[in-house]
């Protein structure tokens, strides 16, 4: 599986972890790893170590995803990206959108 | 019906299945002729094989049943031969044969014998066969019909995605158009292509370019090319700024895109007149600023996100405001160039194309040199995402002057005024010269005139919110700290303005073969001291003093009144000749 996810506090909480290529193939199992197990405003950290490659599509998917637990910087994380990856969310000035560590 | 009429046709009844019998045996012949003619079949007769495959050449036949011994051409060869005719349509054949030997059956199988049938053959396991083969044959049939269908519909999606590219090519003028100033490299990775790249001059002379990436590829990422296009042209058309068509533009796409979409772009205003370059960077690569000798002296990185994603209440659409020198070239890329790999998954990467342009920037061939470059890189790698690259050249303010779009005729000359006041609420919120230009055009149709009286009136009126109701100091200009430290000055103090009012006249009067254009600008500031500004003027051209040089170059009267407060300028217009 390149996604995974664990929930904790009844859907208050959720952490996912992709690995692998991050792009557009990853597409249903990103949505899958949180649609019907959070609701807005629930905390969601998004595990990056694995991921190797990420191309826009991936930008689109967390955008999403931010949709859906609302629209506020502070709900989503996004964690533990290699140093290429975290570049591609720096330079998408996506540090703006998200919090990145 | 009798033994030795070899090749009569029993019936024509073009709704039954034709039934071609490949039989020498008389008896046999009868016995299956009689058999299928129950079930309601054609039938045709043949007693070799060469007669049957004559006689399937000449009909539209069904089904075959061929006996393996015969005359001449045995039924092997027959079968094969029968099975070869019929390329990609299915019809059957089944084999009538006498012996029970495996080998004989697997040759059966081998020439393309669809079935076997041992003689003398039972009418009801003939008719179980025969029902068994017409099914599979329908299912053929169907799938075939199917197949055809979609290659259809197929052939229809890339003629129409064609004629679309074609429409779309030309609207977005993809043929990498160039001019002395901008000169643009967009390969497509699809027909469709993400990337966007518009260039178009501003109304006073400068130079305005978008370079954009949607996300994804193809038709739906070039979909969204087709607002910003329009609203990127019209309103640079207008007159409106960088920062009017951010909003406009975040605005478009937050309503148009989907959540997992969003448009990277950055804009870049090049103003020859005053050495300036207005950035706005959103989510796009490094902007490049090169020296005349290939030095880079500063790279822009995005400081805001990609458009469509956030509302405008949350955008800052202010643009970087960089000075630049004569001689200096600017470069943007879309993420295409940077990531395009090579065999061993390296990226092309910043470092690379920052070499590649610092060794090449006085080559006349650039763009095929990097295009050769990048193909030598990839090898014959599929390319995975679009490559642009656009180049914009600071060659002076003379160009300006070259520059000029279609001739339109201007309307009879009218005689008409208009007086607009702005109070400090208005002066914060509202640009007046995109409302004053549409004004002059659809008034007057001075299209042909626009860049110098958008000049006149940018100049006046920037003059006297700047200078009149902020108090800025235009000496601060002087030095590229001072440059930057000013317009952060004018931001601050004009989002900070309570008071002040300006007045703007436009009187136009007409003239045989042309008209006058008066432009007064009036504010409710301290004035200046009009009569040491012309003073200074004379002698030496300052960065500062630029802006009333220029009036004074295109305008035929100038004059300051009520303690420099006011100003009247005069722009007289001819028919036969703009200038």
């Amino acid at each position: 599986m390149a996604v995974t996810s664990e929930g904790s506090r009844e859907g208050k909480e959720l952490t996912i972890r992709v690995s692998g290529r991050f792009d557009f193939s990853l597409h249903e199992e990103f949505q899958n790893a949180y649609s019907g197990l959070v609701e807005a405003g629930a905390q969601v950290v998004v595990d990056l170590e694995h991921v190797d490659y990420m191309d826009s599509s991936a930008l689109g998917m967390l955008l999403l995803l931010r949709e859906h637990v609302g629209e506020d910087s502070s709900h989503v994380q996004l964690i533990n990206g290699n140093p290429e990856i975290r570049n591609i969310l720096y330079v998408s000035n996506f540090d703006q959108l998200f919090k990145i560590e | 019906m009798k033994g030795d009429d070899s090749t009569g046709v029993s019936s024509v009844d073009s709704e039954k299945l034709v039934f071609l019998v490949v039989e020498d045996d008389a008896t046999n012949q009868m016995l299956l002729r009689r058999a299928l003619g129950r079930m309601g079949y054609e039938v045709l007769l043949a007693i070799d094989g060469e007669t049957g495959i004559r006689l399937f050449e000449e009909h539209q036949v069904d089904m075959v049943l061929m006996d393996l011994e015969l005359p001449g051409m045995d039924g092997y060869e027959a079968t094969a031969r029968i099975k070869e005719m019929s390329g990609d349509d299915f019809v059957p054949v089944i084999i009538l044969t006498g012996a029970t030997d495996d080998a004989e059956l697997a040759r059966c199988v081998e020439v393309g014998g669809d079935d076997f049938l041992t003689k003398p053959c039972s009418p009801v396991v003939l008719a179980a066969r025969i029902d068994a083969l017409c099914r599979i044959r329908s299912l053929h049939r169907e799938k075939k019909q199917q197949h055809d269908l979609v290659s259809q519909h197929q052939a229809r999606l890339i003629r129409e995605q064609e004629v679309a590219e074609r429409l779309f090519s030309s609207m977005l003028n993809r043929d990498g158009a160039t001019s002395d100033v901008v000169k643009c490299m967009v390969s497509p990775a699809s027909i469709f292509n993400g990337d966007v790249v518009l260039h178009a001059e501003t109304p006073s002379g400068g130079v305005r370019v978008l370079v954009g990436d949607f996300t994804g590829h193809g038709l739906q990422a070039a979909i969204g090319a087709l607002p910003v296009t329009d609203i990127f042209r019209s309103m640079t058309d207008k007159g409106f700024t960088i920062t009017d068509v951010v909003r406009e533009l975040n605005q478009k796409l937050c309503t148009i895109l989907p959540t997992r979409m969003f448009f990277a772009c950055a804009l870049l205003e090049l103003d020859p007149e005053y050495d300036r370059l207005l950035l706005w960077n959103g989510g796009m690569p490094d902007v490049i600023v090169m020296e005349q000798g290939g030095v880079i002296r500063k790279r822009l990185v995005a400081k805001h996100v990609a458009l469509g994603i956030q509302s405008n209440d949350r955008l800052d659409p202010t643009p970087e405001d960089i000075p630049i020198e004569v001689g200096e070239r600017v470069y943007l890329v879309s993420d295409g160039i940077l990531e395009a790999t090579n065999a061993a998954s390296e990226m092309f990467s910043q470092e690379r194309l920052e070499a590649f342009l610092s060794a090449n920037v006085a080559s006349e061939d650039l763009f095929e040199e990097l295009g050769e470059m990048l193909l030598e890189f990839t090898g014959h790698t599929e390319q995975d995402d679009d490559f642009t690259l656009v180049e914009v050249r600071h060659q002076g303010r003379s160009h300006a002057e070259g520059s000029s779009s279609a001739p339109k005729v201007a309307r009879v000359p009218l005689h008409w005024c208009v007086e607009l006041c702005f109070d400090a609420d208005a002066l914060r919120e509202v640009d007046p010269l995109p409302l004053l230009m549409q004004l002059t055009i659809d008034l007057q149709g001075l299209q042909e005139h626009s860049e110098r009286i958008y000049m006149l009136l940018a100049e006046l009126f920037f003059n006297s919110l700047d200078h009149g109701i902020l108090g800025l100091d235009s000496g601060l200009k002087e030095s590229p700290q001072g440059f930057s430290e000013y317009y952060s000055q004018r931001a601050k103090r004009l989002s900070d303005l309570r008071e002040g009012r300006i007045a703007i006249a436009l009187r136009h009067e007409a003239r045989s073969e042309g008209g006058c254009l008066h432009i007064s600008v009036e504010d409710t500031g301290r004035g200046f001291d009009f009569e040491q500004h012309t003073r200074s003027m004379a002698n030496n051209l300052t960065k500062s003093g630029r802006g009333l040089a220029l009036i004074h170059n295109i305008a035929q009267q100038i004059a300051y009144s009520k303690g420099g407060t006011r100003v009247d300028v005069a722009y007289v217009w001819h028919h036969s000749q703009p200038d």
